[in-house]
């Protein structure tokens, strides 16, 4: 009683709205590589010119049930060095877990001349895009060509073609 | 959902009551007093705790964040507010923290040497402590995109708490005119205790050595637990057992430990007493029922890398799978049931008391027996003012309080003491304690931090005390 006095009778409370929590949104950002593929000019130069290798990289980051469910937009970034002598295309697919294609992007890559050939690029996925292509992702298809011929050899330390990638996605928590 | 909320709730209960309890303290009309100080002078012939209502007290503190600051209607956005006064404006330093304690059975007696008072007990308490997880706020709130390069501290996650009840038996003995000592032994059983407080590492997004970005995580952490598992699954399968559950392991059924409390008052002259004590020192050995959970271990990830041979050939290797296992690997999240020990937060009190004023005559029943003339009480006086110390040891090292009081007492029907408290969570609490002995009856009421009952939501701290007792002096 005495008590219930003293926090009904003495004190106050100012009128809170704890129905503001509803309106709380957790949606960090969240930055991580994705695949990193390296290819030497000597496996280039060991192929036929102008006939595409390809491979598939299982990769169930975004398809697990705690990300699938909660991404929401963001971006992939892809950076490819080539310190090789020869021009590459390549491509990058995406597809779900029956091998149907989600999405693609392709990459002219020049050869590289005293300098490594940079080439980066940054692909948007909104809302309506990240959930058809990319929670969807269960592997990741490479396609390399070179369009170059199979003699040459740079003249740069170790020449290769590197293919780096990062996703950063917004994900909702609430 | 439910379990979340249970739990929530759980904690919610242990964090409330006060740890300090300044009010309390060396107020020698109550007896529940020499519960913070074994070695307070006393004058009782024996008391009676009425069950369940002989001592109840509860606390709740947060340093940082008020209620107030997040949901009052402001018109300001809940996000922003979460954003600039929780998720950043709260320190890693900054709790959430309290007790709970309800006295079940209390009594004391003098015994046949009438410089010997005994005092027992069982109570239940519940004492919970978390820390602002201000690092691991940032990551769930914002994510690590904005903080490339910055290491986010595991460090920062730091909680303990329990809900036990304690047995205890005191014994309160006056060496001299000048000098109390007392010692009261413990005997905990521990209902639920859980604690992770000595974690370490850290979680940091970086540039990569061969890939755009390098996510690494260096961690070395430890959650352990007893009693809550038990609770958990009969909380998914027949929640009526639950009470059941509480009551066995609150009555032995669950960890068992022992502790101690010491104190002492010294007169230093005839108006003024020095006062100290140190409360449970002890431990619980957590055995059964102990669930603890550990990850351990450091590893960078720059996502999968593919590294072609030098000749293209078809390859089966999957490596996410790989990339997947080796983290799993190297930083391994493991449970185990190994038994641990739990320690008591233990408190300090101290206190420097000077009394003046009219002196009252001395209720003590031991003035007649000619053996212990040289043990008579000192006279007691309207008023008293001094200052107490207190500190608790909590897991990024003790907290501590200073106060300053003004105690009056009405004749020997009514005392009050009124405090003025300096601690990390308010340096403007000011309470208020009432003691009431009508004939036997004694009540008591106190509150802390009046001046926020103006908005108990903007409040930092709060706690309330009663208690209802029997006393009797033995006079005539």
């Amino acid at each position: 009683m005495i008590l219930a006095l003293m926090t009904s009778g003495l004190s106050c409370v100012e009128r809170q709205d704890f129905d503001q929590y509803q309106d709380l949104d957790i949606i960090p950002k969240v930055p991580a590589s994705l695949l990193y593929y390296e290819v030497s000019e000597t496996a280039l130069n060991n192929a036929p010119i102008g006939v595409p290798f390809s491979e598939d990289y299982n990769f169930d980051a975004f398809n697990e049930d705690f990300i699938a469910d909660r991404i929401i937009e963001g971006s992939i970034a892809y950076e490819i060095v080539n310190t090789t002598s020869k021009p590459v295309d390549i491509v990058v697919t995406f597809l779900d877990e029956n091998d149907r294609e989600l999405d693609f992007t392709d990459f002219s890559v020049a050869a590289a001349t005293s300098e490594p050939f940079v080439l980066e690029k940054t692909v948007a996925y909104n809302q309506a895009d990240t959930q058809r292509v990319v929670k969807n992702i269960s592997s990741i298809r490479i396609r390399v060509i070179n369009r170059g011929d199979n003699t040459s050899q740079s003249s740069l330390k170790d020449p290769k073609v590197i293919f780096k990638s990062s996703a950063e996605f917004k994900v909702r928590l609430k | 959902m439910y379990r979340f909320l249970f739990f929530f709730t759980l904690l919610c209960g242990s964090f409330i009551n006060a740890q300090n309890k300044e009010l309390l303290y060396d107020f020698t009309d109550i007896p529940q007093a020499l519960l913070l100080n074994p070695g307070m002078q006393t004058d009782f012939q024996w008391y009676a705790g009425i069950p369940g209502v002989s001592g109840i007290s509860f606390q709740a503190g947060s340093s940082g964040v008020t209620v107030n600051d997040l949901f009052a209607e402001d018109g300001i956005d809940f996000n922003q507010k979460v954003r600039e006064r929780l998720i950043h404006g709260v320190s890693s330093r900054d709790d959430l923290s309290g007790t709970y304690q309800i006295e079940l059975l209390s009594g004391g007696f003098r015994g046949r040497n009438p410089t010997n008072f005994y005092s027992f007990g069982i109570y239940n308490e519940g004492d919970a402590i978390g820390y602002w997880f201000k690092d691991y706020a940032i990551l769930g709130f914002e994510g690590n995109a904005d903080y490339i390069g910055d290491k986010f501290n595991l460090g920062h996650l730091k909680t303990r708490g329990e809900i036990l009840n304690v047995f205890h038996f005191g014994i309160n003995k006056k060496v001299n005119r000048e000098l109390t000592l007392g010692g009261r032994a413990k005997i905990y059983s521990s209902a639920v205790n859980f604690s992770s407080t000595k974690n370490r590492g850290y979680y940091i997004t970086e540039k990569g050595e061969n890939n755009l970005l390098a996510n690494t995580i260096d961690a070395d952490m430890e959650f352990r637990s007893s009693g809550m598992e038990e609770i958990y699954r009969a909380f998914d399968e027949d929640r009526d057992r639950i009470p059941g559950i509480l009551t066995k392991r609150l009555f032995f059924g669950g960890n068992l430990g022992v502790g101690v409390d010491f104190g002492f008052s010294y007169q230093l002259n005839a108006q003024t007493v020095v006062t100290g004590s140190v409360l449970d020192l002890g431990f619980i050995y957590n055995s059964s029922n102990v669930r603890n959970y550990t990850l351990k271990g450091q590893a960078t990830v720059e996502g999968v890398e593919v590294v072609l041979p030098d000749a293209f050939a078809p390859n089966d290797t999957d490596f996410w799978k790989e990339l997947v296992d080796k983290v799993e690997k190297l930083v391994p999240f493991n449970q185990n049931r190994q038994g641990y020990i739990s320690f008591r937060p233990t408190k300090l009190y101290g206190s420097l008391r000077y009394n003046f004023g009219k002196a009252l005559p001395s209720r003590e029943n031991c003035g007649c027996d000619y053996r212990y003339a040289s043990y008579r009480g000192v006279e007691r006086y309207v008023n008293a003012v001094g200052a107490q110390l207190y500190a608790i040891n909590r897991p990024r090292g003790p907290q501590a309080a200073l106060t300053a009081f003004y105690m009056r007492r009405l004749g020997n029907s009514l005392a009050l003491k009124t405090t003025y408290t300096i601690d990390k969570f308010s340096f403007s609490n000011i309470g208020l304690g009432l003691n009431v002995q009508a004939g036997p009856v004694n009540f008591y009421v106190m509150a802390d931090n009046l001046l926020a009952l103006e908005n108990l939501a903007d409040s930092h701290y709060t706690s309330f005390q009663l208690g209802l007792n029997i006393i009797t002096w033995g006079k005539k």
